[in-house]
């Protein structure tokens, strides 16, 4: 009884330390990207054609880049314009390309309490509801969706403070859901709003504002950092998702029936 | 191959410290083999330390052990374990039946099943639990927990015995028991090295005995003799060691030894009369002084010991080669 | 609640391939990091419970506080050395299972050392004694007093891999939650509760529960054969 519980473990620590290493290719994104649905559909079609296998690692945007920086990743692929140019201009990566861009939406209860419901500005919409002092979650963990809500804020020219506005430091999805229950309003990307509109009762209160796009961009871990990375299967990923075949994809791509992402790279 | 003029356990300095408690100080010891070690003393004096440091189960923090002549180290801990072994007071016994518990060491030595078998029915036999083989250790009463204990000891027929206090938790039958059986080991030829405060047993089965008080040997306050009482009449038990009788008080009882304190013998340089039933004649051996007293060893054809003052030393002019007469009264010995 | 339940069942019945996947996985991990923080914490245990020397209170201390670490931490810790521009980044074994391993055991070894130490001082000191005394080698005395103290052992076995089964920080930050690779059921439990995927997350906890029920039971199972 013993010896059987002994070789069992054995193989399992065995099995487990002898996983393959080789033909892997390290993405780090941001959890709303990988939550929308995009990659599941991206990936496949370039594990067959290049026999390299994709390890999709999501996480924070600043984490995403900091793995980067650390190599510990080949290549990163987020939505902070600012973050991404410093990156570059670091040294941490090569080869920046810009890949699409989805939009934000600012989301509130349907009764609309500060009156936002079809501005034309985000900026003001968010200044409204702050003056009126209606709840307002925020993601307060420096994703790209939290950078986004707050260059609006200082576009909006104020600093939110107060019982009124909740920095939760959690996930979109955990976001939404938040908001919901609370009856708050929050700024959000389309692409989870959609995957989430049927539990919820939140509706779309102001969208369409360019100042609420959301462009994307892949960078490869610089290599002369770096020398372990796998630079070629980067160049080749950027490759793909900047091919007219990828762009197509990428524009295909729906959820509820609503397209999420606009193809950037080939303008 | 036992040189007889080699102590078979030799302590030097030997130290030993629980944590930072000390608990053992022996400056110098000699145990030597074939014989019955009673190591005596109250509890907490260090019995148990000593015995558990000559088996090897505990390592000195400080000075040596010497066994036949050679000090110990890794390898004399292996020789010193396969050649003896230790009882507990309180044994442990392995939970099954005796004759596992019995087998246990003998497995180990990698005996065959048949010579094992035989082992264990003789030592059962030897302890007077003769059948026990399947009785289950936990249904055992305190004086058969030990004598099973005894036996698996035995069965290893280890040249040296360790019993810490043996008398503890057994009944008298039982301790009448252990004492035929320890007599009848020893004159097989084996050493027993056994602790006990119950003096009475200490003196009447040990032929050496050592004195412990707070971790450290204390002289011995008493001569010891060993023989046995021949005739007994109303007034006087005769006690007789080799061609030498010593009267005691009258009492009944088998006894093996005989204690005379060491205060109780008067040397005199002239024959007394007095009331004491006790005289012999014998020439001094050695004087030593401690503390304002004198130990003087005598041979009156038996080893004696007094002790007296330095000013009777001086005075009666006490010094090696020198004879006396020895005095002591019957009233004066305790017969065990 | 009661949805959660029904869920939790129709996932683990409906032949759902990328639950077992997960399953597995957390099973792996965690039964490999308890075996190796055993393999090192049997012998600990033993040192500090029979045997005396200075630094043994200070040992027993730093166990007690590791025993504190938030999961969190251990996992910064640990990809701080394994991370590329670490010190140990050339063995490559971020974000592949060796990295959540290196993190679960040091996670679990404080509570299985401490506890092992704890059910061998419990141990009558005339067991080891009398093994000896009778002429067992110190490797048998070492195995034999472990059999006598097998039932408390298994505790800290257990207790080990509990710590370690539910964990999330160190599986997350170490093994990156790639899918079909190192994501876990707590790492996935995780992953749905950031999308809002309340029910399905609560759903992964109930297996997680019913996984961990599995393992109790088995070994104690063992024991009881045993005697």
């Amino acid at each position: 009884m013993k010896k059987a519980i002994g070789i069992a473990l054995t193989l399992c620590l065995v099995t487990v330390l002898l996983s393959a290493e080789s033909g892997r290719l390290r993405l780090a994104t941001t959890t709303s990207t990988e939550n929308s649905g995009l990659l599941a559909e991206l990936i496949p079609p370039f594990e067959d054609r290049t026999g390299l296998k994709v390890d999709v690692i999501a996480v924070g945007t600043g984490k995403a880049l900091a793995l980067g920086e650390n190599g510990d990743v080949d290549l990163v692929l987020v939505h902070a314009r600012a973050s991404e140019d410093a990156f570059v201009a670091a040294g941490h990566g090569v080869n920046r390309r810009d890949v699409m861009h989805n939009d934000f939406i600012v989301l509130g209860p349907s009764r609309d309490p500060a009156g936002v419901r079809d501005m034309g500005s985000a900026a003001e919409a968010l200044k409204t509801i702050a003056d009126h002092r209606v709840s307002f979650v925020s993601r307060g963990d420096d994703s790209g969706t939290h950078k986004k809500e707050k260059s609006l804020w200082i576009q909006a020219g104020l600093s939110p403070n107060g019982k009124w506005y909740k920095e939760v430091g959690q996930a979109m999805g955990a976001v939404i859901t938040m908001s919901d229950d609370m009856q708050a309003y929050t700024l959000a990307d389309r692409g989870t709003y959609l995957s989430m509109k049927s539990k919820i009762a939140l509706q779309v209160m102001v969208e369409g504002d360019p100042e609420l796009f959301n462009p994307y961009g892949v960078i490869a871990v610089n290599p002369a950092k770096h020398p372990h990375v796998n630079y070629d299967g980067a160049m080749r990923f950027i490759a793909w998702i900047t091919s007219p075949e990828g762009q197509n994809m990428i524009g295909a791509f729906q959820t509820e029936g609503q397209v999420l992402f606009y193809p950037d790279a080939l303008k | 191959m036992s040189d007889k003029n080699i102590p078979l356990f030799r302590l030097h300095d030997l130290r030993y410290a629980y944590g930072s408690q000390p608990a053992l100080e022996i400056s110098s010891l000699d145990l030597e083999e074939g014989q019955i070690h009673a190591v005596a003393g109250p509890n907490g004096s260090g019995k148990t330390t000593v015995l558990k440091l000559l088996n090897g189960l505990l390592e000195p923090t400080g000075g040596e052990i010497l066994f036949r002549g050679e000090p110990i180290d890794r390898h004399g801990y292996a020789c010193i374990r396969g050649e003896s072994v230790l009882v507990h007071q309180d044994p442990y016994l392995f939970d099954g039946t005796v004759a596992q518990n019995l087998a246990f060491g003998l497995k180990i030595r990698k005996l065959s099943s048949r010579l094992i078998q035989r082992r264990i029915e003789q030592k059962l036999s030897l302890v007077g639990l003769p059948g026990f083989e399947h009785r289950r250790s936990r249904a055992l009463s305190g004086g058969e927990k030990q004598r099973v204990a005894i036996a698996r000891a035995l069965a290893l027929e280890p040249g040296i015995l360790f019993l810490d206090e043996p008398t503890a938790n057994v009944d008298t039958a039982s301790i009448e028991l252990l004492e035929r059986l320890i007599l009848r080991l020893a004159d097989a030829g084996t050493t027993i090295i056994f602790s006990s405060h119950h003096l009475a047993f200490a003196y009447r089965l040990g032929t050496r005995l050592v004195f412990l008080a707070e971790g450290a040997v204390v002289p011995g306050r008493e001569n010891i003799f060993k023989g046995a009482v021949e005739n007994t009449d109303d007034r006087f038990s005769y006690f007789q060691m080799g061609t030498q009788t010593l009267h005691c008080p009258a009492q009944e009882g088998r006894f093996t030894t005989a204690v005379l304190p060491l205060n109780d013998v008067i040397l005199s340089q002239e024959r007394i009369h007095t009331s004491a039933q006790n005289q012999f004649f014998g020439r001094v051996m050695k004087v030593e002084k401690t503390n304002h007293t004198v130990r003087v060893s005598l041979d009156c054809g038996f080893p004696v010991q007094a002790l007296i003052t330095e000013y009777s030393v001086d005075t009666l002019k006490v010094v090696p080669g020198e004879q006396f007469y020895v005095t002591f009264k019957a009233s004066a010995i305790r017969l065990y | 609640m009661i949805d959660s339940l029904v869920q939790a069942g129709k996932l683990l019945f409906s032949g759902d391939r990328e639950v077992y996947y997960i399953t597995l996985t957390s099973l792996k991990f965690s039964l490999s990091s308890v075996t190796i923080a055993a393999l090192f914490s049997l012998p600990l245990g033993f040192v500090l419970g029979f045997r005396k020397f200075r630094a043994r209170k200070l040992v027993i201390a730093v166990l007690n506080t590791l025993m504190a670490l938030p999961t969190v931490v251990v996992g910064l810790l640990v990809y701080s050395f394994l991370s590329r521009s670490g010190p140990l980044g050339g063995l490559g074994w971020l974000f592949r299972p060796q990295a959540v391993i290196v993190g679960q055991t040091i996670l679990c070894f404080p509570i299985i050392a401490s506890m092992v130490y704890s059910a061998l001082s419990k141990i009558d000191l005339r067991l080891p004694e009398t093994l000896i005394t009778l002429g067992a080698s110190q490797r048998q005395v070492f195995w034999m007093t472990l059999r006598e103290a097998r039932v408390a052992i298994i505790s800290a076995l257990l207790a080990g891999f509990g710590r370690v089964i539910g964990e999330v920080g160190v599986s997350m930050m170490l093994g990156g939650n790639i899918r079909w690779y190192t994501r876990t059921i707590t790492t996935a439990i995780a992953l749905e509760t950031s999308k809002g995927e309340f029910e399905l997350g609560l759903a992964l906890g109930v297996i997680l529960l019913v996984l961990a029920f599995l393992v109790n039971l088995t070994l104690h199972g063992m024991v009881r054969y045993e005697r």
